[in-house]
């Protein structure tokens, strides 16, 4: 009722008593209604006042109306409610009286005004049923279901009889159902398990792309049973399998197990897989639904964990050394079978909990305990230090002791010091060995010194004996040729011819003698002489040896040819003499050409430097090439060419003392040459090189 | 026994040596005076004046000495070292007259203070020559230091 703006506290004051007096009006009709005296109401609207009278709204009907759970309405065909129940202001949450009278739309969502006009007309044809909202009076709104129906007015054609059902409730299981089933879905997608159901009655299978998946197919396959499930199952697993699932249908329990598979795409995985049982108690239909998922990585890695285990396990077991774990306290967590037997126990359980300093270490061999808080041993089982020791001695269960190597490493657990392992061995017979060696290398160095007081010894023998070779067997026959001498002088004129040859014969025995004398002392004088090694240009020195050859070669042709030669590590004055004595040959045995040609140079033999003498002098037979380089041993005659059979004795002796090898190559009368090495050669051989030549001739 | 002047000492003890190095010298014309000590013991009596030749004074010491290092009693490097280690006798040439070519006695003979190193060879010849040169110069060619004896 709008009030006018400019009205006088008289015009207000009768305003709100015109206002009062409708509301009592209003109440005894509500009551009037209510408890059935009144059959009709008189609504004022914009059009004037109209008259509704209620036909069917008997005593009966009215309290089933109130009594009822739904909300419940009359209302014009234009929405006017013309009656309503308790519950339906209680799910508008406004007064009943407040209802009564006014427009259904009032307690609709805005949104939901044209669809209920609509509503409104259809029903006035038909029965309609729709949902909508209702906009409750404290501004939350409700869910609700409509049923309208069409219903005779007295005196006023037709009434729409409206039921508004409650939905909130079944609107929030609806949206807990949406919201569990999301959940679930996000648990198995990201556990990555696939899912599966089965209806055990026909068999028929449902399943999600990823349980096909971990079967190895890329999409979902059109058939999918349990003997297709089996046929798919490791053959060794198949029958585990199948017991088990008809056990869990007989049974009515739940399926659990793993097993192999092999994929469509034969990839080999493990599987886990779980299913309930599940009895719809409404459609009594029996199901078991259930999930599955790839385990291989997880096996696999079970697999390797085993193996290390197994590994470490077989370690522990085989090593010959005792391996003990100790906690903090020194107490025993472990043992290998080595430490077992060591320290003569039969079974780990002797030892398990025990303090090991208690059991092994409570004294030194001499008897005197030792202190386990002091010990260093077990020290490391909290303190983070290693220890090494070999001068430890540990106890058997017999009460007898053995002296040990030991190693003590703390076991950590990130920073703190939990325990240490303690490896051990008994090396009883290893110091025993280190005894005897001990004593074997006293005798041998004794021995040593024996021997070489012994060598001293008979060096200084054969020094004496070079000594009187020297002085003795030179002097008598220097007496000889000072006689003969003597005698041819001052006596040959009066000697026959005959006699003065002999006189003859005797002095060049004697220089023979001599000469071989000298060249003895010589060779033996080599034997004890020690290299004086140095780097010595070997051109020089075979310059030098040819110039103090000079005199053997004043009056005869020779043409020499030097070539290039290196520096090498040698004893100069040796290896001098070996060009010498090679040289003097060769200027020896070409005394019958008339022009002789003497080479030396240096050429490669199998990765080593060799050099030689090469000349175009009478040569040998090389059969006899074996027999060159002895002592004494001679190719030819006194009377042809002159020497002692010493000099390539003396040669050889010489190089071999380098540690290299000689060798020669000759034709009879078509000269020789002399090949050597001053280091041994890589490839080793060239040492024996003379006899080699012996043998492939 | 021979208390006059002496020009050479020969220390030897092989007889046929002996008679070799005396023909040789007679031949050269070198045989002045000499005396023969058959042993190293001998030799020391006879430089040292005492002995069998306690008659000797250090006045007319011998002129050279060839001594043998290989000798009875007395060895000759003993010999050497001792004359060589006295004031008296140090300055007497001396000539190691020996077979030995070892490199040890020719060192230790040197070292001891031998004036001449030299091995009889065996060839006569040249002993002959080798003694001649020897000879012609310690005796003739050397002018010995003025003995304080």
């Amino acid at each position: 009722m709008p009030v006018p703006k400019s009205s006088s506290e008289q015009q207000l004051r009768a305003e709100l008593k015109r206002l009062q007096a409708r509301l009592v009006e209003a109440e005894a009709t509500m009551k009037a209604i209510r408890s059935g005296n009144v059959d009709a109401i008189v609504v004022e609207g914009s059009q004037g006042s109209r008259i509704f009278t209620l036909r069917s709204a008997e005593e009966p009907y009215r309290i089933l109306a109130e009594r009822m759970n739904e909300g419940a309405a009359t209302v014009t065909l234009e929405g006017t409610i013309l009656f309503c129940n308790q519950r339906l202001a209680e799910m508008a949450n406004l007064p009943m009286e407040r209802l009564v009278g006014s427009s259904f739309l009032s307690i609709l969502e805005d949104r939901e005004h044209e669809s209920f006009a609509k509503l409104l007309q259809q029903a006035s044809n038909r029965d309609v049923r729709a949902e909508g909202c209702l906009r409750r009076a404290d501004g939350a709104t409700l869910p609700v279901q409509f049923s309208l129906n069409s219903i005779p007015l007295e005196d006023s054609g037709h009434g729409i009889c409206l039921v508004a059902t409650d939905l909130s409730r079944q609107k929030q299981a609806e949206e807990a159902l949406r919201h569990s089933t999301a959940r679930a879905k996000f648990a198995v997608e990201s556990a990555k398990l696939g899912d599966w159901e089965i209806d055990l009655k026909t068999m028929e299978t449902t399943r999600s792309l990823a349980h096909d998946q971990i079967f190895g197919y890329s999409s979902l396959m059109p058939e999918w049973n349990f003997e297709i499930f089996l046929r798919h199952v490791h053959p060794e697993d198949r029958k585990r399998v199948r017991e088990s699932f008809e056990n869990s249908v007989s049974e009515g329990k739940n399926w659990e197990f793993e097993c192999r598979i092999i994929g469509g795409n034969g990839d080999r995985r493990w599987i886990w897989a779980r299913g309930d049982r599940y009895l719809d108690r409404s459609t009594g239909a029996d199901r078991m639904f259930g999930l599955i998922k790839d385990i291989t990585k997880r096996k696999q890695a079970e697999e390797r964990l085993r193996e290390k285990e197994q590994r470490i396990r077989t370690l522990l077991d085989s090593t010959a050394e005792a391996i003990l774990g100790v906690d903090r306290d020194g107490v025993c967590t472990f043992c290998n079978p080595a430490a077992l037997r060591i320290l003569d126990y039969q079974s780990a359980t002797e030892l398990l909990g025990k303090s090991m300093h208690a059991v092994m270490h409570h004294s030194g061999p001499d008897g005197v305990p030792l202190d386990r808080e002091s010990c260093p041993l077990f020290q490391t089982a909290r303190t983070n230090r290693s220890l090494h020791s070999d001068s430890e001695f540990f106890w058997r269960k017999d009460g007898t002791c053995f002296a040990v190597e030991c190693w003590c490493h703390p076991v950590l657990d990130g920073q703190e010091v939990t325990g240490s392992v303690i490896t051990f061995l008994d090396i009883t017979e290893r110091r025993r060995a280190a005894e005897e060696i001990r004593k074997l290398n006293d005798n041998l160095e004794r021995r040593v010194l024996e021997r070489t007081a012994q060598l001293q010894a008979s060096n200084q023998e054969l020094e004496a004996f070079t000594y009187s070779v020297s002085h003795d067997l030179r002097a008598p026959l220097r007496h000889i040729s000072g006689f003969s001498r003597i005698l041819a002088e001052e006596f040959g004129a009066t000697l026959p011819t005959e006699a003065q040859h002999h006189l003859q014969r005797i002095q060049e025995g004697t220089l023979r003698m001599g000469l071989l004398v000298d060249d003895l002392l010589n060779l033996a004088r080599l034997g004890r002489r020690d290299l004086s090694l140095q780097v010595a240009a070997l051109k020089l020195i075979v310059e030098e040896a040819i110039a103090e050859l000079a005199p053997e070669y004043r009056e005869r042709q020779v043409e020499w040819k030097v070539g290039a030669l290196p520096s090498a590590d040698c004893d100069p004055g040796l290896v001098k003499q070996v060009f010498q004595n090679l040289l003097s040959n060769a200027l020896k045995f070409t005394r019958p050409r008339k022009q002789a040609v003497i080479e030396v140079g240096q050429v490669d033999k199998q990765g080593t430097t060799a050099f030689f003498v090469r000349d175009n002098g009478v040569g040998f037979n090389m059969k006899y090439a074996d027999k060159l380089f002895g002592v004494f041993q001679r190719l030819h005659r006194a009377e042809d060419f002159e020497g002692t059979g010493v000099g390539l004795a003396t040669v050889q002796r010489i190089v071999q003392k380098h540690g290299g090898g000689i060798w020669v190559e000759a034709e009879l009368d078509r000269g020789a040459t002399f090949y050597f090495t001053l280091a041994p050669s890589p490839t080793a051989g060239l040492k024996s090189s003379a006899a080699r030549v012996g043998e492939q001739l | 026994m021979t208390a006059g002047r002496v020009d050479i000492l020969l220390v030897e003890d092989n007889p046929d040596d002996v008679e070799l190095t005396l023909h040789t010298l007679r031949k050269e014309h070198l045989l002045n005076t000499i005396h023969v000590a058959r042993d190293g013991e001998e030799a020391l009596e006879f430089l040292f004046c005492n002995g069998v030749h306690s008659d000797r004074t250090f006045e007319h010491p011998p002129k050279l000495i060839l001594l043998d290092l290989k000798l009875p009693k007395v060895d000759g490097l003993d010999v050497l070292k001792r004359l060589k280690a006295d004031a008296r006798t140090k300055t007497i040439p001396v000539v190691i007259l020996t077979s030995s070519k070892e490199e040890r006695d020719l060192a230790n003979g040197y070292n001891l203070g031998a004036n001449s190193y030299i091995q009889k060879p065996v060839d006569f010849d040249q002993f002959r020559r080798t003694v001649k040169s020897v000879g012609l110069y310690w005796l003739l060619i050397n002018q010995p230091p003025v003995t304080g004896g």
